[in-house]
Formats: C-alpha cells, structure tokens, sequence
C-alpha cells in the first residue's frame, strides 16, 4: 500500500529573464506505508527541495503529490492544513529550525496549538509522554534549547514531528550534524519509534552508509532526477547505473584494505551551472558515456526483477547490453 | 629511532572562558616522520584541531596557554615569537582548513593568492612567482592552470577550491601540511579525489601530513598511522592496518561499531556509545571515558597512562582494561 506518491514532480525556481533552475526536474516515486525510503544524493541533487515540496514549504511547479490518495493541489486550504498533521519533518539544524526564546514544552506543543489538538492539562501530558518517548526527561519541559547538547536537540525536533501522529515522518539530514556515536543513538531511537508508532519514513541523506541502515528501499538523485531506485541490500548489492557506483565505491568504509583503486574514483565535479548538461545529466563524469548518452535523455525503467530501476542506457551488469533510447522514449517513465 | 620532522611532547592547551577555564588538550604526545600520513581521530570537543592549531602556535591567542613542546627543525616552535613564526607559518609548516572559501581571500585571483605566498617566503621576481603558482595549480590536478589561475576563488567548486588551498599550502614545499577536517565540506566523490590527492603529493614532494577528521572512514582511507583523541587525550595510536584489526581502546571499539557501515551486513540496532563526552572544563581525573564505558572498573579512576602492551606491531593505548575489552565486543547496549 503505497502512502506517498509523487508523480513526475518539477520545482523549478525562476531566476530571471525566462531562465529558470529546475531543482526537482520530473522526480516520480512512491513510498510504501510502515516503511522506509531512502533517498541519497550529492549536495544540489534537489533531494532537499523534493522534502520541502512535500511539506508544502515550497509550492512545487509541475508534477503531482498523492498523499494516501489525494492529491494535495486539489485539496482546500483547510483539508491541507489537516494533511499537515498526517505528514511532519525533522530538520538537520534542530538550532536553526526550532525557536530559541521558547522553552521545550512550546517548541514541542506547538503543533498541538496550531492544530487545536490539546490544550491546558492534557497538553502538558502530551508533551511529557512524547519527551520520555524520545528518551528526555519529563523536568527538561521548562528549559532551553542551548542547554541541551545536539543529540538532546535533534531529540526533541523528534518530539516536535511526532507529536501530532503522524502518519509519515519526513527526516531531511535528521543525524548530519552529529557525532557518529551520537548518530547511532539517534538511528536507534529512530528505528524503535518507528516500530512503536507505525510510522512511514521518506529518509534523506548524503551518508549511503546511513541510509542502507534504515530503508528498505533506496532512491539515487543527480541533478533533480532520480537516477536509480533499488531494495536497499540490492542497490549496493548490484548498483545498475553508473553515479550509484561511483558513490558507493567512493564512500570512505573504516576499513584500511578496502581502499579505492584509481579507476573507481571518479572523476570531475557536479556541474554547477543553470541547465543541466543534455542528453543523460551524468555522461559529462561517465566512463560509459557514448553519442547516445550526449543526445538522449535516458528514462528510468525497470531492470530485472524486485522493482529495480535505472535511468541509463548502458546500465551496469546488462550482459546484453540493452540500449534503446527509443524503447525508453517508448515506454512511460516508471516510479521508484 | 627513526627520523622525525615533527615530535609533540606533552602538549596543553587551555583557554580561560566566562565558563571556567577549558583544559581543551591534556597532554599529546606524538611524532611524525617525513612522507608519513598521521592521521588524528576524534569526535567534537576532543581537542583534534586545537593541537592542529597548535602546531604552529595560531591558537595563542591572549586568553589561552599552551604549555609542553612542538620540536621542528631542531627548534622548539612553541618558544618562538610571532615574527618567526610567520617564517614557520606556510614556508616549513602549512596548513588546509575545513572551509576553502573562508580561507581563501575573495578579492585577489587565486594565481595571485598563491604568488604571494611565495613572494613572502622566498626572494623572487613577481613572473617567478605565478610560474610556481600555476605549475603548482597543474600539479594539483586543475586543468588549463594558466587561464584557471586568474579566476577568484567563488568561480571554482568547492572541490577545486580545496585543490586551490592545497596548491597554495604546498607552494613553498613544507615539510609538514596539517590538514583539518579538509574534505568534511564535500562530497563524497569529491572528497575521494581530493584524499587520493593528498596521498600522492606526499609521496612526490615527501611532505609529512598531520590529518585531522572525525570519519574513520577517512583515515582507514588516507592514514598510514592514525591517533585516537578523546577528551583531550590521546588514548590510542597504531598504524592504520593495526589499529582496525585489532582495535583496543573501547572509545576506539565503540566508535568503530557506531558507524552504519557498507562494508558490513545490516543489523536492526546499532552498538550506540551511550552518553555523551565529559565536559571540558572539569578537572582531569582518572580515565575520562569511564562514565560511558562498560568496562569501566575501580582501577579507572586513576589516569591511564599510554603504553605499548607489547606482543605485537607497535600499538600504544591508554586504557587499564584494554586486554579485556581486544578480548570482546563490549557495547552490547542498544540505547534508543
């Protein structure tokens, strides 16, 4: 049962003079309910702006979002702001995105207030279960948040998101401003909270490592696409194109005699400029780029079994070595 | 005893704040011998770049002290003013930093940023010092260096930015680069050309590098001998192959065991350290990671000092318990 799709969404911001960044760029996945969806990719890949699409902080220009069916663009003001307890998100700055002046149990109650869910008495309790969910003390309710360390912050952002029960749960960056031993107390809690209140996670993130840990399936962005989508054991198992790769060959494993041979570094840079290069966006870095590669645009399509899509036209591990930039053209753009 | 180019002898630093005095390093000890990679792990507050800062005294600001020795070049660098060490700064000891852009003056081209470096080390007409600059650039692995080298530095990624900072840092061929934190800011493809970079200036130009990070990822990836910080202290240090095979400070093995890693089958739960570090300004008593540490004994409360147990390649640790904890995984807690 798929509780998020989105349909070929586009967030494109104008800069002036008719040109326009197109951050997102045609991005169709879904995300099952009680599960997890990882989605990784390099800084500028859009996988931020995709989240905030989501959560209604930027007004996407094309596409569709379905949130258990419904389609956000066709609902009223009211019946969105509805939505907005169903689908909340975690930040990566727990300092930057809640409010310093107010005390924990504001910050935290705040969704309660803005939704009228509770108030006096029963929203105190509320805010006292939640932070000894989250693994706080119930006494902390009256403090700051400078006087908590970044573990505690990012706790209490958690506090903030779940506290309407949600249904999906949004984590952007939610542990990439931690200490690994810190991180790995957070992707616990994660994971047991999870379990505890059904919930469904759109999980975004540079650190493949981290990812793989939580999702069951895994997303691949480049420059606002979506490049490869995968079961999470089976994208690093058998990545299909060509950035998956690179990425995860590029991934630094605590582990002296695994280091990288020169051919697995890639070479060159994300492109930095307005529009992205044409024809497939990553053959400029592509070792198997090819006059196909430079003219057409690959879609993403199915390769083999258990969902595995690529957008490539000479994926990796394609014996035959299927290319069809008309068959691709042909069929319709598949969902990760 | 083998040659040094650089020996640190029981180094601290402290700094008087409105919050107590921060005994920031308590006690560091190392050598680096030429062409070698020392890499130096630790999480946040562990004092990891105030001894990268110290090496050549850029820390000695008027609320802190340093105390202990920095043996280059037959001298003591901690005793010298600022006016010789200025001659030290860049010439014989250079330094990369995190954040290329805030490093890298904007308003001057990055030909003439390095140019100058060179005109303030060594005596030699203007045209002698942008020939080095942009043979330095081309030896940096930045393509068409003589046109590349008059753009300013926001006209280059952050990749090649960093590239730009190594090439100004190796300009007047140092015999120690200390790099701190210097590929944290990028991703990862990035951050593993500029690691393999690193690895074969050293080898070319026999350049000793002190490499600060809190990834062990990087330092199995770059190091060839790497130094755990914790709280301050050094509580182990072995080369890069010795120290992720047999692992002994349990700082060292928790750390190791918190990383979400590829090379790894999944698990549900990772092996969190609970608790976070000491705080800085407490006085130094007996082991600092004893609160958090599931070996912790009576015996703990005293200061281990950092010895090689023997037995094996060199391989000093400063834990009384670290026979116990090489013996057994010890984080068996799963904190949520």
């Amino acid at each position: 049962m798929s509780l998020l799709e989105l349909h070929d969404l586009e967030m494109a911001f104008p800069l002036g003079r008719g040109r326009a960044r197109r951050a997102v760029d045609g991005v169709s996945l879904t995300v099952d309910e009680h599960q997890t969806l990882g989605l990784v990719g390099e800084s500028g890949c859009g996988k931020s702006t995709l989240a905030r699409c989501i959560v209604g902080l930027n007004k996407p220009t094309g596409g569709q979002i379905l949130f258990d069916g419904r389609d956000l663009a066709s609902l009223s003001r009211k019946e969105l702001h509805d939505v907005r307890r169903d689908v909340t998100m975690v930040f990566q700055d727990p300092f930057a995105s809640l409010n310093p002046r107010r005390r924990i149990r504001d910050i935290v109650a705040a969704p309660l207030d803005v939704h009228g869910i509770a108030k006096g008495a029963e929203r105190e309790r509320l805010v006292n279960e939640m932070l000894e969910r989250v693994g706080l003390e119930a006494r902390y309710a009256t403090r700051f948040l400078h006087e908590f360390s970044g573990g505690q912050r990012q706790r209490i952002g958690l506090a903030r998101a779940l506290i309407t029960q949600p249904r999906l749960l949004i984590c952007d960056e939610p542990v990439s401003g931690l200490d690994v031993s810190v991180q790995a107390q957070i992707l616990n809690l994660l994971t047991r909270l999870q379990d505890e209140l059904d919930l469904t996670l759109l999980f975004i993130a540079h650190d493949l490592g981290v990812v793989r840990h939580v999702s069951q399936r895994i997303a691949v962005m480049y420059l606002g696409r979506v490049v490869e989508g995968a079961d999470a054991d089976e994208l690093f198992a058998h990545p299909r194109h060509p950035y998956t790769e690179a990425l995860v060959a590029a991934v630094p494993v605590p582990d002296p005699r695994a280091r990288p041979t020169d051919e697995e570094i890639i070479a060159g840079d994300v492109p930095g400029g307005v529009l992205a290069p044409g024809g497939c966006r990553f053959h400029p870095r592509c070792p198997r780029a090819d006059d196909l590669c430079r003219r057409d645009d690959p879609a993403l399509r199915e390769l083999g079994a258990g969902g595995h899509r690529a957008a490539c036209h000479h994926p990796l591990g394609d014996a035959v070595g299927v290319s069809g930039g008309a068959d691709a053209d042909a069929s319709p753009p598949a969902a990760v | 005893m083998t040659e040094t180019v650089l020996s640190v002898r029981d180094l601290h630093v402290s700094f008087r704040t409105d919050a107590g005095v921060v005994q920031a390093v308590r006690g560091v000890s190392f050598d680096l011998a030429p062409g070698e990679i020392l890499g130096i792990v630790g999480e946040s507050g562990s004092g990891k770049s105030t001894v990268a800062m110290a090496l050549t005294a850029l820390n000695r600001t008027p609320n802190a002290t340093l105390a202990g020795t920095v043996e280059h070049g037959g001298r003591d660098l901690l005793t010298l003013d600022e006016a010789m060490l200025q001659k030290v700064r860049g010439a014989q000891v250079a330094m990369i930093f995190q954040d290329p852009m805030t490093a890298l003056t904007p308003v001057h081209t990055v030909g003439k940023l390095i140019a100058e470096v060179v005109r303030a080390h060594e005596s030699c007409t203007k045209a002698q010092a942008w020939g080095r600059a942009v043979s330095m650039l081309q030896d940096v692995g930045i393509n068409d260096a003589e046109s590349r080298a008059k753009d300013y530095p926001h006209e280059f990624s952050g990749g090649m930015r960093q590239r730009v900072m190594i090439a100004m840092a190796l300009a007047c061929q140092p015999s120690v680069l200390v790099a701190d934190e210097p590929t944290t800011a990028l991703d990862v493809t990035i951050q593993a050309q500029i690691l393999r970079l690193i690895r074969r200036l050293r080898a070319e130009h026999r350049t000793a590098v002190v490499l600060i990070t809190h990834d062990l990822g990087v330092v199995a990836q770059a190091a060839d001998r790497v130094g755990v910080m914790y709280a301050g202290r050094w509580v182990e240090e072995a080369t890069v192959d010795e120290l992720f095979a047999h692992p002994r400070h349990p700082y060292t093995r928790g750390l190791l065991a918190s990383v979400p890693r590829l090379d790894r089958p999944r698990a549900k739960l990772l092996e969190a350290i609970p608790g976070s570090p000491p705080s800085m300004t407490e006085p130094d008593a007996g082991c600092a990671f004893r609160p958090r540490c599931p070996l912790a004994a009576e015996v703990c409360a005293q200061k281990p000092e950092l010895i090689d147990r023997g037995g094996g390649p060199a391989h000093r640790d400063a834990c009384f318990r670290s026979a116990e904890a090489e013996a057994g995984a010890v984080f068996t807690e799963v904190s949520g």
